[in-house]
């Protein structure tokens, strides 16, 4: 470029080619940001939210915020030490709506993954469940616990579980049955070829590929179960959103502190756990290394390496090849 | 690694009949998980005894411990019949392990599947026969619904692209900011959005004192600055160096880098991220309104608490076909912008 021109100059005529590129136009880029800007200050208007409000904000702010301090450093006397035992019971017993929801999630979305995977299955299979999964996957989990779990169940832990549970398998099938269209189809001809069953061919060909990819999308899904549980807690389904929403009823800011105190350290202890087991997992993925677009999984909160590695080899586990002898 | 060597052993027969064996793992290391195997079951055995709430139809107790020692025993038994690494066996049976506290400590049970079916009934039924009218009869809270879900979103994802900036190595002036950025970051990720709904209903006041919308649009935005702030800052640090450095060479400023190398790199996934928040947000905009945070979820309340199943079932189909409208918009503003 910076020395062709030269060269050239002699023996052809300067035309368009040779000037410097036109900036290109940006109406469109204005126009749409001009409407942005009216839908914008539109929505503002819409939410009919009172502003003179937040005039009172920073102060609220201030001494709510000084309360709820005073209630996590005050000198933890017995009485103290239970608040902070009841909130990390709630906690915990969060952790376990989590978890039995994860489970139960994880067992139903292993086929439902290969089932929506149009690599795997005939086309009219393919289609209904994935009609049904996208169905599950936009209904939010507190329609699952209102309409069929809390009749069932009662208000308790098991509820939220369940509802729980099925709206997990929505996200986690979507994920899985993506991990499965993106596996290396070598393994797969081969096994084809050496005549084994469609059976044959999942278990010895397209599992061992993506296991560590699923059980990473599994546990992923774990630590967005355990914010979710939260939201169910409120309408009665145990857990630390029921122990909030008393808390908050009751104006107790002390409580509420220690409370709040509790959710994030054992939720950044949770995921921490489980991203250094899914990093653990998958193997040779750097950590943060391809950052796909996780963008189109509606799930809560994707990243990190569980949705974001279809480019990358899931690597084989330290202590399983690869290959299955037999 | 010495085992490996020493037990792989070859089939005795014409070369092409060769096949690969497995080496077995080590006998210590299966004694080992033998031990821990036994450690579990005393620990089921026990554990079960204080927990009398678990039920499975006429067997009660002994089931439940049985179910979990035999599954613990079978993993024991398939690891070493297949060879497998004695790593994987232990991570299965702390799944197992996991499963049975977290099991124990919520009574799970499902006879209330068969036993109970019939209570879900009426919701059933009224799920099945929605009020139509009632979408329509509540129109102004999906507009406000709709209306604080663009405003979070707006202004959670340009503070979100902010702290982005801030937290990922690449573009954070010194490394200190950003791992302060980080750890900031993941304690705002790690409250739930409905507990920063009753949060901010508290300090504001909720419907009741008028301050729903602004409160719930609070809260939304504090939900997006978390995520928008994970996605985006690992996009960053995935971003390609080049154009970074030739900023850094030209004499460019820390903003004026960010500006003019980062920030065109990221800005198609910062835009799929915002899509999909806004999707999120709808969505928690419901469970917002079930705080007092405003909005169609309210509504939501209001019904649950008259037990009017039909008009529940109306709204809900109305947000899951708002809902899939919005997935499919995006996924097409998606598709153009990649």
């Amino acid at each position: 470029m910076t020395s062709a021109p030269q060269s050239t100059a002699r023996r052809f005529p300067e035309d368009a080619l040779d000037r410097r590129p036109v900036r290109p136009a940006r109406t469109g880029y204005t126009v749409g940001m001009i409407g942005f800007g009216i839908l914008f200050i539109a929505a503002v208007a819409a939410t009919g939210a009172d502003f003179s409000r937040l005039v009172d904000f920073p102060r609220n702010f201030v001494d709510y915020t000084s309360l709820m301090t005073q209630g996590v450093l005050q000198v933890p006397d017995a009485q103290v030490r239970g608040y902070w035992a009841a909130s990390l019971d709630a906690m915990l017993e969060s952790v376990k709506i989590a978890w039995i929801g994860t489970v139960v999630g994880a067992l139903f979305s292993l086929p439902m993954g290969f089932l929506a995977a149009r690599t795997m299955t005939p086309l009219p299979i393919y289609a209904a469940v994935r009609f049904v999964l996208s169905f599950i996957r936009a209904v939010p989990e507190i329609i699952f616990a209102i309409a069929i779990m809390l009749p069932i169940f009662g208000l308790g832990p098991m509820a939220g579980a369940l509802a729980l549970g099925i709206s997990s398998v929505g996200t986690l099938s979507k994920l899985i049955s993506e991990a499965v269209e993106s596996v290396d189809p070598g393994p797969l001809e081969s096994a084809r070829a050496s005549g084994a069953t469609r059976v044959q061919v999942v278990r010895w060909a397209v599992l061992p590929q993506v296991l560590p990819e699923i059980i990473a999308i599994w546990l992923y899904r774990f630590e967005v179960n355990i914010r979710a549980s939260a939201i169910l807690g409120v309408l009665g389904a145990g857990g630390v959103g029921s122990l909030l929403s008393t808390l908050f009823d009751a104006r107790q800011w002390e409580r509420i502190g220690i409370t709040l105190v509790v959710i994030i350290v054992v939720t950044i202890v949770v995921d921490q756990i489980s991203g250094w087991i899914r990093h653990r997992i998958i193997h040779g993925v750097p950590k943060g290394g391809s950052a796909d677009d996780p963008g189109d999984d509606p799930g809560d909160d994707p990243g990190d390496e569980a949705g974001a590695d279809p480019a990358a080899e899931p690597g084989p586990e330290a202590d399983q090849p690869t290959e299955p002898t037999r | 690694m010495s085992t490996r060597v020493e037990e792989r052993r070859t089939t005795r027969g014409e070369p092409g009949s060769q096949r690969p064996v497995r080496p077995r793992p080590s006998v210590g290391s299966y004694l080992a998980l033998l031990a821990v195997a036994g450690v579990l079951l005393v620990l089921f055995v026990r554990t079960t005894t204080s927990t009398l709430s678990l039920s499975f139809g006429l067997f009660s107790v002994p089931l439940t411990v049985s179910i979990a020692g035999v599954l613990v025993v079978a993993v024991l038994a398939l690891g070493w019949r297949l060879r497998t690494g004695p790593l994987l066996v232990l991570g299965v049976m702390a799944v197992i392990a996991t499963c049975w506290w977290a099991g124990s400590g919520i009574g799970f049970t499902l006879s209330p599947l068969w036993e109970d079916l019939h209570r879900a009934r009426p919701v059933v039924d009224g799920f099945l026969n929605p009020n139509w009218g009632f979408i329509v009869r509540v129109w102004d809270q999906w507009v406000v619904t709709i209306a604080m879900a663009v405003v979070a979103t707006t202004v959670g994802c340009l503070i979100g692209l902010l702290l982005a900036l801030g937290a990922s190595p690449v573009s954070s002036p010194t490394t200190w900011t950003s791992q302060l950025i980080k750890a900031a970051n993941s304690v705002v990720r790690s409250i739930p959005d409905i507990g920063y709904g009753l949060l901010f209903v508290a300090m504001l006041g909720g419907t009741a004192g008028g301050a729903g919308p602004m409160a719930g649009v609070l809260a939304l935005v504090m939900f997006n600055i978390g995520i928008v702030a994970k996605l985006t800052g690992e996009t960053i640090d995935s971003v390609d160096l080049g154009p970074v450095e030739a900023a850094a060479a030209s004499g460019a400023s820390l903003a004026q880098r960010n500006r003019a190398a980062v920030v065109p790199q990221i800005l198609p996934g910062f835009f799929s991220y915002t899509l999909y928040t806004f999707e999120l947000n709808i969505r928690a905009s419901v469970v917002l309104g079930i705080v007092g945070a405003g909005g169609v979820g309210q509504v939501i309340t209001v019904q649950l608490s008259h037990f009017s199943y039909s008009n529940i079932s109306a709204i809900m189909i109305a947000l899951v076909a708002v809902v899939l409208a919005v997935d499919y918009l995006s996924l097409t503003i998606r598709r153009r912008l990649t």
